[in-house]
């Protein structure tokens, strides 16, 4: 079996890209202001951290996201003025004026679907989905 | 999936609890725990890297885990959470849809790395608190002990933080594991008393082969299956072959019919075949046909309908299958209609207890009443280097099981050749079996030919006669008796000249059986006669008639519901 090509520089698989969106949906709903918009990366960058490190632990995450930010970056530079820590509203709302409120929203939701797709490379994509869901679900019934 | 047992306090004391026993969902697993897992039971899974410790707790976890008691499995330092979720859902019991739903994992690397234990005892018990488990493994807590690099006694540390997290899960009604890469003279740490189970996985390796192990050392409340088990991971997971498995009412069952051998001649050797429930060696030099007589048992069991199960450890199946076919017995036949099944056995690491349990299986699934081994020696090359060592007490275990469960067995082994003298089995162990034949080479007129003698047949008269035999393309063919020859033990024999055997006038076949029964016991009722010859006691051709004809001519005279025999011929 050949091994897979290591560099992805956007998402591809379908599935994942539709859980990234729904997440997104989620999260943002009707959002139309740069605050709102601001709050939302916040708040799925926040429910990505927590949903995910307690699966496969803080430092499996982070080095996850680290990865899939080096691939995306490229295609969606609104990303690199994101805070991931989900605690810098200041740093978010500028990202969002300085970059638009869809490129942020369209770089959140290719973040999350690489996320996944990256996480699917290691433990099955159905596993990756599964656990994607299972945060999100969680997440939501918490909050 | 959870199927719970009870193992209860007994008529004396009906007012406690009766301790529920969970179904471990690992093959074996639950003869040697007595019945099951004792529900909240707090249990160490110790033992070597490699030994497969994750993949049993994983396998119990989702064989318990329900709904409303799911699983959690929690990762501390060791295996990466990611690596675990990779490999383990590679294997049979790992069922993907329950993930998240009755299954959880999580994740504590980053507390324990801290060398917090408090936080991390913290951490778990808030998440049973939520989650209500019924199952938790809590994966690996060894090296906790590196991470408090600021701890004087981090030993004694992780003592306390077991001793507290054990009362957090029993207080919850959990039933845990805790893994832990502990080797075998660490087991007088602290921490081993606050176990109520204690798992000890080994692995190792013997020049080319690897046997993993599993002993249970503890368990509170359960009589154990004491001893080393083997235990082989396979797709499906573990599997545990337990030690001495015995299962209630296995005695030897041994019964009063008669299996024939399939070969013209040799059932009347035996007085009428091989005793039902037997086990019978045959013992012989490369190529005297051990194979062939051992096919041609199994051929006569299926041409009357019953079921056999032949083990072979040297030939291939095809091979072996398309042998048969000369004896005019289509074997593939027998096997597509259920009532055969082959046992290929060669993995060249075989355990005794893996071989009697996949023969037991195949018995009990198939309702066999023959099985044949073929051979015993090659059953020892298969085995592990580590029970080779003792092959005779793997054998004792082996017959011993099989017998148990009332099939007559057929083994052949393989003796070795330029010895003289009457070569038995070459192991040791011709008191494991009931019957023993031995064939050898001999050399008569200048040909080397093939003979057989019946050693022995425990609680049966037979024929003590050296009889030559051919291999044919048909089978075997018994010849004449080597009645006329001394020295035959020597694999040269000289033809003597003798007295002629006396004969008994106007006597023939079965009423002289029944008369030199008579004679070399001194007396036997009608009954013991049958007994001993295999003949029926009434009808005609049965032993009563027989004892009348032999009274009427005086050859017998009755005492009670005794026979003596009245004449007693010269040289007997």
């Amino acid at each position: 079996m050949a091994l897979s090509d290591a560099a992805v520089t956007v998402p591809t698989n379908a599935a994942a890209i539709a859980v990234a969106r729904r997440h997104w949906n989620s999260v943002a709903g009707s959002a139309s202001t740069d605050e709102e918009v601001a709050a939302a990366a916040d708040r799925l960058c926040l429910e990505l951290h927590k949903g995910l490190s307690r699966w496969i632990g803080v430092e499996g995450y982070r080095t996850l996201q680290d990865r899939a930010l080096q691939e995306i970056i490229a295609e969606h530079p609104a990303l690199g003025k994101l805070s991931f820590g989900g605690n810098d509203e200041t740093a978010n709302l500028l990202a969002v004026r300085e970059s638009g409120r869809k490129e942020v929203a369209d770089g959140m939701v290719a973040l999350v679907a690489l996320v996944v797709e990256l996480l699917g490379r290691i433990i099955g994509i159905e596993m990756a989905l599964r656990l994607v869901e299972h945060w999100g679900d969680r997440a939501r019934a918490e909050s | 999936m959870t199927k719970k047992q009870h193992r209860t306090p007994g008529a004396r004391h009906p007012e406690r609890a009766a301790l529920e026993l969970l179904n471990t969902g690992v093959p074996g697993l639950n003869e040697i725990l007595d019945g099951g897992l004792p529900t909240y039971s707090f249990n160490l899974l110790a033992g070597d890297p490699g030994a497969g410790k994750t993949t049993l707790a994983m396998q119990v976890l989702f064989a318990n885990a329900t709904a409303t008691r799911p699983g959690l499995y929690i990762t501390l330092l060791g295996e990466t959470s990611l690596k675990m979720l990779r490999y383990q859902q590679q294997y049979g019991f790992f069922d993907l849809p329950r993930v998240g739903v009755d299954v959880h994992f999580l994740n504590l690397t980053a507390e324990a790395l801290t060398g917090d234990l408090e936080e991390v005892l913290k951490r778990i018990v808030a998440e049973v608190e939520r989650l209500k488990p019924g199952v938790v493994v809590v994966d690996s807590f060894r090296s906790l002990v590196r991470a408090q690099t600021g701890n004087a006694h981090p030993e004694l540390e992780l003592e306390r933080f077991i001793q507290r997290l054990s009362q957090h899960l029993t207080t919850w009604e959990v039933t845990s594991f805790m893994i832990g890469e502990y080797r075998e003279n660490e087991l007088q740490s602290p921490i081993f008393t606050v176990a109520d189970g204690i798992f000890w996985l080994t692995q190792a390796t013997d020049r080319n082969s690897v046997v993993r192990k599993m002993q249970v050392v503890k368990m509170r409340g359960a009589a154990l299956m004491p001893g080393l088990h083997t235990m082989r991971i396979s797709g499906d997971g573990v599997q545990v072959f337990p030690r001495t498995p015995e299962r209630p009412g296995d005695e030897r069952k041994r019964g009063t019919k008669r299996l024939s051998t399939g070969i013209a001649g040799l059932d009347e050797m035996m007085h009428g075949g091989i005793p039902s429930g037997d086990s019978l060696i045959l013992a012989g030099q490369t190529g005297t046909g051990k194979t062939t007589f051992a096919m041609q048992f199994a051929c006569a069991g299926l041409r009357i309908g019953e079921s056999v199960v032949i083990a072979i450890f040297e030939e291939h199946p095809e091979t072996y299958l398309s042998r048969a076919k000369s004896l005019g017995v289509d074997l593939d036949e027998a096997i597509r209609h259920g009532k055969l099944r082959i046992l290929y056995m060669r993995p060249l690491d075989l355990s005794v207890d893996e071989t009697l349990d996949e023969i037991r299986k195949t018995v009990d699934e198939i309702g066999a009443i023959r099985v044949v081994i073929d051979s015993i020696s090659g059953f020892e090359m298969a085995l592990a280097p580590t029970f080779r060592a003792d092959f005779r007490e793997s054998l004792y275990r082996l017959i011993g099981a099989l017998t148990g469960l009332g099939v007559t067995i057929f083994s052949t082994v393989e003796v070795p050749e330029g010895k003289e003298g009457l070569q038995l089995t070459g192991y040791q162990v011709s008191f494991l079996t009931d019957d023993i034949l031995s064939q050898r080479y001999v050399e008569i007129e200048g040909e080397l030919r093939k003979a057989l003698v019946i050693v022995k047949m425990r609680g049966s008269n037979h024929s003590r006669e050296f009889r030559m035999y051919d291999m044919t393309a048909t089978g075997v063919l018994l010849r004449e008796s080597l009645r006329e020859y001394d020295g035959i033990t020597s694999g040269s024999p000289k033809r003597e000249l003798r007295l002629p055997r006396p004969t008994y006038p106007g006597l023939v076949g079965a009423e002289v059986l029944v008369l030199e029964s008579v004679i070399r016991a001194g007396g036997l009722s009608a009954e013991q006669v049958a007994e001993i010859t295999g003949l029926p006691k009434s009808g005609d051709g049965g032993v009563d008639a027989i004892i009348r004809r032999l009274e009427q001519l005086n050859f017998v005279t009755r005492e009670g519901d005794r026979f003596s025999a009245e004449v007693r011929p010269r040289g007997f």
